[in-house]
């Protein structure tokens, strides 16, 4: 696996602990990131789903995102896609403050993503869904001159055909091409969804679980799409990956942020991440590193190396990239 | 052994063409506690919701206390004492405080309904500061204790808490844990299903793993440790990196 | 002043008991009743045929209509209907309402008789007496309706408040499925709510009928007004739209103080006031910026978790989807490609009246192809498509008879300009939901039909209008083929459109708002320009029908006559163009045969309301309609023993990896809230 024009390999932000945001929120970032939040908190009634959170990508980097259960993962996802308003906080896209975009903005700006439940659209054919992406992004007259025009019955352009075609490919979903979606099961949906992402040629995609639901073959198969289409990438694509398969997060990103309980616990390198404490607190509830509920004696072992030693559970993940 | 007070047997579950549960059979003995752990959408919330009524299985049975229940809708069920905390907070978010344990306890007899409603206050006294407060507007924690008030109010059989500390701060899981160990106490027989796996092995008996809608696993809570970790975390079909037991990943039994 | 603060009361509290009616049975099971009205009138009518034709006393007739009857109606629907529709989705359960719409006025002739019926009494004893309040003259009637209004609404207050049903019911609005997991059964409480609701829309019937006058069309008009009370309070708020429906009352009766009396604008106004209201809230919430929302509207988190997905969607459901897929390119076109040549061959046939009657039922069906594209393609629900088939009617009549345009440009312009409206009305109801698109759809037809289509200009001192058919089709057959063509030429519109980018994006929005809009594409933009197209189409047709059988009255394009409309072509089917044309034919031909041939069974049109009525209702059981559930019917028929594939394309060797391909089934429920 060879890093062809991606640029920084792995630019490790300096701290891997919580501490506070790296810069003022009010300050835009350097528009050197391909995408990157500030000072993001969502509210939903009485509940606090986000809190205060940053974030930053790199032109062609891979971000991993994790966390616990409810820990605000797809919330975020939804406030860097501009499904969710944030209470506060800004999101820029490439350097251009997009806070109040409508997520179809946002995708003409490069932006887009895939969601934990497919949202497909069950009257289309698979290869239809990625020609749609191909011109919401590249042929927007065609959305409303298209059917004054006999022609649409005829093939399309040659640019276009090639590029549909060649994720397809990519994909292996030509196999598959002319079936409605309605038909298909989740894992290919799952491969529709990222392939209607490309299909609009993004800067930014953002993958919510792209591998829940997926066996281990096919999320391994994902995974190496992933680093693929990453590396082969022109201009650079960076992606944000949510994900519950933590090892999977961790042997495919570059910079991994960590949620919990709305905040962010950590960023840092996967190795960074591998060996920190408050991750691993968070992921096995373990709250604080002093333990006030004594666990019973099954796991005091787990429970007692909450310093320094890696956990041997995170470490061994590690073996499966 | 007692006799079991629930006994789920062979239990499939679709939602519309999909299937979420394949052949899920546990049985949980009288008084004691039962963690049920699995990764997103294993299928732990479906199998609580069928058991408690609001799913219909579409095939096995569910008994409870004696009685099968496989078909009784979730009011039914419910009288006979088996109370669901759902995930997400098991409470009316557009009634009062007062008014949601005046839901919770409708099924009592009429002169009974102040005293429960008085214990299920002196069990959470936050509550009984916001008695007029809509629930909705509640502290994340404070709508959980609600739920686990209302849930305990009419002295159930069973209780089934789903997810409780989901999106809660440590130290306020920690009180609504005290409160399900409470009602331990009380011989409240309590089905857990817990992200936090430590913490709900800790106060568990018994243990079954969900993956991907099978029992992947089930045991003494106290042989569940490793395991756990290496299904939890790591995708059941990881193949094991550790020297882990080959049985134990061999599929459902 | 206060005479007619007085005076608007009684209006304002009608409409504020319709108002309560139809907000509880929304938040309590989610359907909103459009039969609503329908249900007010037979109760009025069951209350009349008791009290004056069979001479009963007036409490007796009072006590067996409205404390006895109309909650028995409630019960009975909930039983037959409303407890399948709790899980439907929020267009079916709109179509469902709109079937009840259709066949209860019908039921009500056929139960009690067709007399035209003059002065309906009300609760009190005629003569009426009439007292005096604050130097105002008050009648009896009006007292009566004070008293129901101030007992309703501050026993339904008190109960809602401080009785343990109405803790139930307010927790059944929070979540049904909460409301069982407390040991509550939500069924036993649906039943009260809808005994509850049908019971206010008989005292509402009886109330409203010696004001109004014993006619379901007047019913129809008087529930669209309580229903911009219940958009005012978003569907939801009880007291805004008891407040909002009083408050409509009043400002009806002082326009009556404050506008001259005499004047013409003056009585259009006051028809306007509803639609004033649901106007200012289309402005207000456009300004607001955001949705409404009125799909999330119903019921709790948890509610939506058990609720299956997707399924039993009017149109285009999956399942509809893939058997076209799978019965390739010949078994898709031959069939309507056979029954075009046949359809197109009968009026060479026949002779005479008959071939005319071809000519107004290919019109029809332009009209229903209007529902083709805004409904089968966009899953939207438009109830005024009638009004834009008039607006083209009355458009052309204007330019081709008094300015003496070619007709055919005159028709053109007539589809423009119901196009113009098309887009305005999809604009501003579009963006908040289904729902409102249907409500609002209604509302602007009633006001079209009250305010427009009653000017003098039109009306023609009751001759109506005429149009000239164009020079080269002046007999009926050649017309007959004309609009023949016309079909054809919009089917294969529609044809193209469906594969067109345009159709594509507008599936996109249709299926997922979430994907259309993260995949850059505007969801109101798609759907806006659907719903202008169909408004363009009707537009169209409408012209067609008026110079199929000119003269016309423009009353001819009353909103619940297109209502009767959609539940037929609902019935037959709201995804195909054949389904359009058969529609057409449907409607024109069962009619004039029985006619013909059977002037005597006069119930018959009653009959066939009530029949399609039916049809709409059983969309809720088979969302593709009549045509393609029988097509497919006979199609596993003529398979015989072949096995049928559920998918496209067996899922075998799809050069995906096998592991992809064979994943395992995820629940479609989430369960996760992060």
């Amino acid at each position: 696996m060879t890093t062809a024009a991606a640029p920084p390999p792995s630019p490790p932000p300096p701290s891997s602990s919580a501490g506070p945001a790296v810069a003022p929120a009010d300050v835009p970032p350097g528009s050197a990131a391909a995408l990157a939040a500030r000072g993001v908190t969502v509210r939903f009634g009485g509940l606090m789903a986000l809190h205060d959170v940053s974030i930053e990508v790199e032109p062609g980097a891979i971000a991993g995102l994790v966390g616990p259960n409810g820990a605000g993962k797809s919330t975020l996802l939804g406030v860097l896609s501009g499904l969710q308003r944030p209470n506060a906080g800004k999101v820029w896209l490439r350097g251009e403050d997009v806070t109040q975009a409508s997520p179809r903005a946002r995708a003409a700006r490069g932006l887009a993503r895939t969601f934990q439940q497919p949202e497909l659209f069950m009257g289309l054919t698979v290869r239809e869904h990625l020609v749609l992406a191909y011109r919401a992004r590249t042929a927007r007259h065609r959305l409303w001159r298209d059917m004054f025009d006999p022609r649409s019955l005829l093939p399309a352009s040659r640019t276009e055909n090639d590029r549909v075609d060649g994720l397809l490919e990519l994909l292996r979903l030509t196999r598959v091409a002319k079936a409605p979606v309605a038909a298909l099961p989740l894992g290919v949906l799952r491969l529709v969804e990222v392939g209607r992402a490309l299909a609009s040629d993004p800067q930014v995609l953002l993958l919510d679980e792209p591998l829940s639901g997926l066996d281990i073959k096919a999320s391994e198969n994902l995974l190496l799409v992933f680093r693929q289409i990453v590396d082969q990438a022109d201009p650079p694509l960076s992606l944000v990956i949510v994900e519950h398969d933590v090892a999977a997060v961790l042997s495919l990103s570059d910079t991994v942020f960590v949620l919990d309980f709305g905040e962010r616990i950590a960023v840092g390198t996967p190795e960074q991440i591998r060996n920190d404490a408050a991750v691993r607190a968070a992921y096995l509830g373990d709250s604080e590193p002093a333990q006030r509920a004594t666990p019973t004696s099954e796991i005091p072992a787990e429970a007692a190396a909450s310093g320094s030693e890696p956990s041997p559970s995170l470490a061994d993940l590690e073996g499966r990239s | 052994m007692t006799a079991p007070i629930l006994d789920v047997v062979s239990l499939d579950v679709r939602y519309g063409q999909s299937q979420a549960l394949f052949g899920v059979s546990l049985s949980v003995a009288p008084g004691t506690v039962l963690a049920v752990l699995g990764a997103n959408g294993a299928g732990k919330s479906t199998l609580a919701r069928a058991v408690s009524g609001l799913v219909r299985p579409a095939a096995g049975t569910v008994t409870f206390d004696g009685r099968d229940i496989s078909r009784l809708p979730a009011h039914r069920v419910r009288k006979l004492g088996l109370t669901y905390i759902p995930e997400g907070r098991g409470i009316f978010p557009g009634l009062s405080v007062i008014d949601n344990l005046r839901m919770a306890v409708a099924q009592e007899r009429r002169a009974d309904r102040p005293q429960a409603i008085d214990r299920a206050i002196e069990r959470f006294p936050v509550l009984g500061d916001r008695r007029t407060q809509r629930a909705g507007s509640l502290s994340g924690g404070e709508q959980q204790m609600l739920a686990l008030a209302r849930a305990l109010a009419e002295s159930p059989k069973l209780v089934i808490a789903d997810e409780m500390s989901l999106g809660l701060a440590p130290l306020v899981t920690e009180s609504v844990f005290e409160g399900l160990e409470a009602a331990r106490q009380e011989g409240i027989t309590i089905v857990l299903s817990e992200q936090f796996v430590h913490r709900a092995l800790a106060m568990a008996d018994h243990c079954v793993i969900l993956t991907r809608g099978q029992v992947g696993w089930s045991g003494p809570a106290a042989e569940a440790g490793q395991e756990v970790i290496d299904r939890y975390l790591g995708e059941a079909e990881a193949p094991p990196p550790t020297p882990a037991p080959a049985a134990v990943t061999a599929g459902p039994p | 002043m206060l005479q007619f603060v007085i005076a608007g009361l009684v209006l304002g509290g009608i409409y504020a008991i319709a108002s309560a009616g139809l907000v509880i049975t929304y938040t309590s099971s989610g359907i909103l009743n459009f039969a609503f009205g329908a249900m007010a009138f037979f109760i009025a009518r069951f209350y009349y045929y008791l009290h004056t034709q069979e001479s009963w006393s007036i409490a007796a007739a009072a006590v067996v209509s409205i404390v006895l009857a109309a909650p028995a109606m409630g019960v009975v629907l909930y039983f037959l209907l409303f407890r399948y529709l709790r899980l439907s989705a929020p267009l079916i359960k709109v179509v469902a309402t709109i079937g009840l719409l259709v066949a209860i006025p019908s039921l009500a002739t056929l139960a009690f008789g067709n007399q035209a019926i003059q002065q309906a009494p009300g609760l009190a004893p005629e003569p009426v007496a009439v007292y005096q309040f604050l130097g105002v003259p008050v009648t009896l009637d009006q007292v009566i309706v004070y008293a129901c209004v101030i007992v309703t609404v501050v026993a339904g207050a008190l109960v809602l408040r401080y009785t343990e049903v109405g803790l139930k019911v307010r927790a059944m609005v929070d979540s049904p499925a909460m409301t069982g997991l407390s040991g509550t059964n939500p069924g036993a409480i649906s039943v009260g709510v809808w005994a509850v609701s049908t019971f206010f829309a008989g005292l509402v019937g009886v109330l409203a009928a010696p004001i109004i006058g014993l006619d379901s069309g007047k019913f129809t008009v008087l529930i669209a007004a309580s229903l911009a009370a219940v958009v005012a309070a978003k569907l939801r708020n009880l007291p805004v739209a008891v407040l909002v429906g009083l408050a409509m009352g009043v400002a009806t009766s002082l326009f009556q103080r404050y506008l001259p009396p005499a004047s013409q604008w003056t009585t259009e106004i006051i028809d306007a006031v509803p639609f004033m209201v649901i106007a200012l809230f289309l402005v207000y919430s456009l300004i607001r910026g955001g949705r409404v929302g009125d799909n999330e509207g119903w019921g709790g988190v948890l509610d939506r978790a058990i609720t299956p997905q997707g399924e039993s969607r009017l149109a285009g459901s999956a399942s509809g989807t893939v058997e076209t897929a799978s019965v390739g390119v010949v078994g898709k076109y031959a069939g309507p490609l056979l029954l075009m040549v046949v359809v197109g061959a009968l009026p060479m046939i026949v002779s005479g009246y008959w071939v005319g009657l071809f000519a107004q039922a290919f019109a029809y069906a332009v009209i229903f192809l209007s529902w083709t594209i805004v409904t089968g393609e966009g899953g939207m629900l438009w109830l005024c498509q009638i009004t834009f088939a008039g607006v083209g009617a009355l458009t052309t009549a204007q330019l081709a008879s008094n300015h003496g345009w070619p007709v055919l440009a005159a028709a053109l312009v007539g589809g423009l300009v119901a196009m113009v409206m098309g887009a305005l009305v999809g604009f501003l109801s579009i963006r908040l939901g289904d729902l409102y698109v249907a409500l609002v759809t209604l509302t602007f037809g009633l006001l079209m039909e009250n305010l427009v289509f009653t000017l003098p200009t039109f009306v023609n001192q009751g001759l109506g209008l005429s149009v000239n058919r164009p020079g080269f089709a002046t007999t009926d057959l050649t017309f007959t083929y004309l609009s023949l063509l016309v079909f054809v030429v919009i089917a294969l519109f529609i044809v193209n459109f469906r594969r067109s980018t345009t159709g594509l994006a507008l599936n996109a929005a249709r299926w997922s708002e979430a994907g259309a809009r993260t995949s850059g594409i505007s969801v109101v933009q798609q759907k806006v320009i659907a719903g202008s197209l169909a408004a363009f189409i009707a537009g169209i047709g409408g012209a067609l029908i008026a110079m199929a059988q000119s003269p016309f009255q423009p009353a001819e394009f009353a909103t619940f006559q297109g209502v009767v409309w959609l539940a037929i072509f609902v019935t037959i089917g709201v995804r195909s163009n054949v389904a359009a044309l058969i529609a057409g034919v449907m409607f024109v031909f069962p009619d004039a045969l029985f006619q013909y041939y059977l002037p005597s069974w006069t119930t018959l049109p009653e009959i066939l309301s009530v029949l399609f009525g039916l049809g709409a209702i059983s969309a809720a059981k088979y969302p593709e309609g009549a045509l393609a559930e029988n097509s497919r019917r006979l199609r596993a028929l003529l398979q015989g023993f072949r096995p049928a594939r559920p998918g496209g394309e067996p899922p075998g060797d799809l050069g995906v990896p096998v592991g992809v391909a064979a994943v395992s089934p995820a629940p479609r429920i989430s369960e996760q809230v992060s």
